[in-house]
């Protein structure tokens, strides 16, 4: 089994990691865009690992040097649970190629572990670029241990950075084979994987709120009086992800057995997993690939509609249909949404408690909109729609339509798709923050301001990083290069609107902070927007 | 209607697919493009409507210079792949609606024609349902309905008598004759040489990147079949 499920995972990797196209493509753009791309992650990935290093060296200065390995194990674990949810239907269940390996001589338990195993090394990356870096400035901060405890401890640490995301991958995989299972019984399998994965999700945010206000409600005096900061932040850390007590006790307490305890977690689950889902394999993928029901349809007068409105409308049918589209680009929005609604319902009253944290809040709410806006702009369908045309796009060149009326289309979709959240935050945040009437058009007006922005960056991105030759919709909305451009630098921007705002209504009224921010967006927008429109369908490199 | 000339395509590396091809097609004629594998018959397909981008030769549709001007020849173009990949998360109705919102065909011509060709192909009552849910032929009878919809002066196939059945065979070939009396153009290419011989006017055949013979068909071919010529002509030529 071992060679061949070695055989399956390098035929994944080399298919999908991009590593042939840049040893054996002979067109010097595509081999270009690839060698970018490669950049750009390497980039990336040096980012992150100097983050990393530098919030674990800030424990380190402020003396909680024992909260890293906990807050290492579960940042790596949240993020890798996120994603792996996401990504489990069309990765793990009714991928493209599920025909081919099942008419292969392989057992079904060496497909699910060769996919499973292919997903882990994915977030195996991004495991070592957060635990190693934290491991260091652990190190640099834990004086108190012997030589051989140091050692010990380094070891530890190296073998949970390589199993730390096995156990959230399990975990979501489970759920996502659950919601792939209940969906494969639908007609509307997507919408059924999507509510649940949203239940799911949505699910973490409440558990997570629900213990924290716990901690406040019932020990408030207690964190006061207590001097160990240090154990409060780590007994929050273990209450949110029990597994990373062991890990912190084995790191900081030499604990063998605890450290034994998660080895054996980790792949026990692993291996429970894999039995478990290759008994359902073949019938759930059989399902989830059928096609349906077959209805009798009876002709019926047609209705026209403008070239922009069916383009629109094919977009929206687009996202309805694929899980991973809706899921990774809708999860912003719905975080948006329902953080807004939170901040309505329970932190109105929370903060008409407390007057002083009432009047900080009251200080900063002009930067409230782009709190509003690091969530929605992290849903910007233009930053994959022209990628997710895939084996369609010949559908689009050979059409009588324009360069200019296919952006147009894809950028009318991205507003369409995010306007209405934006005005629900608008009047969420606007009520809990008591604004005048100016300041809730204006917060709307900001709002849609880097919206649009986010919408023209976004196919801007799309438009240098196009990628038609996929095998799964998850290489383009999760792995592609103008998706992660489009969200870190949206994220970036909004950050540092957030530092602007705040700093410019210090001194001057914020409202004029905010007219002034959406005034510059409106004008970038639009200066980007005529600058896409300018070029010609022949800049779709199919 | 439709006129390539000096069209020339290269790939990376310089390696031409096609190398100074020249051929028309008149209104009312069918002109068949046959050759091997890997001749450059899809690729010449491709330039044609607008699929492929090249820098060699220019090609015309209805006057028009497809490089110059290529929304006015894809309104009056219509393609049919050899592989119908159509947008499988849409109903078949919901799909031949978008390409008639494309075309500006208004609510009752565009009920008329899905009405007469999904009759005719016997698809009418699968149209409710979504194209993923089609089998290869269903989606090319999808997709030959949605070249006929607006009508073309141009219509251009690439294998378009794969994947379907009989009876929809002989659909295509009864509406491909009909549209030519009625004064289109069709340029199509195919493996299947007893239908090009008893469908084409012309016929062009090509051999890695250039065109070997081209003509009238009963010049071409005189008392032999279409498929000793093609045998000949691949041979011999260089």
């Amino acid at each position: 089994m071992q060679n061949k499920l070695w055989t399956v995972l390098k035929i994944q990797f080399l298919n999908q990691s991009g590593l042939n196209q840049l040893r054996y493509e002979n067109n010097k753009k595509k081999r270009g865009q690839s060698v970018t791309v490669l950049i750009g992650i390497t980039i990336l990935g040096i980012i992150l690992v100097g983050f990393s290093f530098l919030v674990g060296f800030g424990y380190g200065i402020m003396g909680m040097a024992k909260v890293i390995p906990g807050f290492a194990l579960t940042m790596v674990s949240l993020v890798t649970l996120f994603f792996s949810f996401v990504k489990t239907s069309g990765y793990l269940f009714a991928f493209q190629d599920y025909d081919m390996l099942m008419s292969l001589p392989l057992s079904v338990k060496t497909i699910v572990a060769g996919k499973f195993l292919y997903m882990y090394l994915n977030n195996l990356l991004f495991s070592l670029a957060v635990m190693l870096p934290m491991g260091s400035a652990y190190f640099i901060y834990s004086g108190s241990l012997s030589f051989t405890g140091k050692a010990a401890a380094c070891l530890m640490w190296i073998v949970a950075a390589v199993l730390a995301p096995l156990l959230p991958m399990t975990i979501a995989s489970f759920f996502g084979t659950i919601a792939s299972a209940i969906g494969s019984k639908s007609r509307f399998k997507v919408l059924v994987q999507v509510v649940f994965m949203m239940i799911f999700l949505c699910g973490l945010i409440a558990l997570n709120i629900f213990l924290n206000t716990m901690e406040i409600g019932n020990n408030g005096e207690f964190i006061h009086q207590i001097e160990d900061f240090t154990r409060v932040v780590q007994q929050q850390m273990h209450r949110f992800y029990p597994i990373s007590a062991l890990f912190d006790t084995a790191v900081n307490n030499q604990g063998i057995l605890e450290f034994l305890g998660f080895v054996v977690l980790s792949f026990g689950v692993y291996y429970l997993f894999v039995v478990l889902a290759a008994k359902k394999y073949r019938a759930i993928n059989t399902a989830l690939m059928s096609k349906g029901k077959k209805t009798v349809y009876h002709m019926k007068e047609q209705k026209g509609h403008s070239v922009i409105t069916a383009m629109v409308y094919k977009e929206w049918k687009r996202m309805l249909s694929s899980a991973p589209y809706l899921l990774n680009i809708g999860v912003g929005m719905l975080l948006a949404v329902v953080a807004s609604v939170v901040c309505l319902t329970v932190g109105k009253s929370m903060l008409m408690e407390n007057e002083k944290v009432f009047k900080i809040i009251w200080e900063c709410r002009y930067c409230a909109p782009f709190m509003a806006a690091v969530f929605l702009t992290m849903s910007c369908t233009t930053s994959v729609s022209l990628s997710l045309e895939g084996k369609n796009l010949w559908i689009l060149l050979s059409l009588p339509v324009s360069w200019k009326t296919i952006l147009k289309s894809k950028m009318a979709f991205n507003m369409v798709f995010l306007l209405p959240a934006a005005f629900i935050c608008t009047v969420c945040l606007g009520i809990t923050l008591q604004l005048d009437a100016l300041s809730f058009l204006l917060f709307f007006v900001v709002l849609v301001s880097v919206i649009s922005f986010s919408t023209v960056i976004g196919m801007f991105f799309n438009i240098c990083f196009q990628k038609y030759q996929w095998e799964n919709e998850v290489e383009v909305v999760k792995q592609g290069m103008s998706v992660s451009l489009g969200i870190l630098v949206n994220m970036f921007l909004q950050m540092i609107l957030i530092g602007v705002s705040m700093a410019l209504s210090f001194f001057i009224d914020g409202r004029i902070v905010l007219a002034g921010i959406s005034v510059f967006f409106f004008l970038l927008s639009v200066i980007i927007y005529y600058a896409l429109l300018s070029g010609e369908k022949s800049r779709i490199k199919a | 209607m439709l006129a390539i000339k000096n069209f020339s395509k290269s790939y990376t590396g310089g390696k031409k697919a096609v190398d100074n091809l020249n051929l028309t097609v008149n209104a009312g004629e069918i002109c068949g493009f046959i050759g091997h594998n890997g001749a450059g018959k899809s690729t010449t397909i491709r330039s044609v409507v607008g699929v492929l981008d090249f820098t060699e030769g220019d090609i015309f549709i209805d006057g028009h210079s497809v490089r110059q001007e290529p929304l006015e020849c894809k309104k009056v173009t219509a393609y049919i792949p050899d592989n119908p990949d159509l947008y499988e998360h849409l109903t078949g109705i919901q799909y031949l609606n978008f390409i008639a919102d494309i075309f500006g065909i208004d609510g009752a011509a565009r009920t008329e024609a899905i009405k007469k060709y999904g009759d005719l192909f016997e698809i009418t009552s699968d149209l409710g349902s979504l194209i993923s849910s089609y089998s290869h032929g269903m989606k090319q009878k999808v997709a030959i309905i949605s070249a006929l919809i607006h009508k073309p002066k141009l219509l251009v196939l690439d294998e378009p008598f794969v994947g379907l059945d009989p009876k929809a065979a002989l659909s295509l070939k009864n509406i491909m004759r009909e549209m030519c009396d009625e004064g289109s153009a069709i340029f199509f290419s195919t493996h299947v040489l007893e239908v090009a011989q008893k469908l084409c006017d012309k016929i062009a055949i090509i051999k890695q990147g250039c065109i070997v013979a081209y003509g009238k068909m009963e010049e071409l071919v005189q008392d032999q079949s279409l498929e000793e010529v093609f045998m000949e002509v691949t041979e011999n030529a260089k």
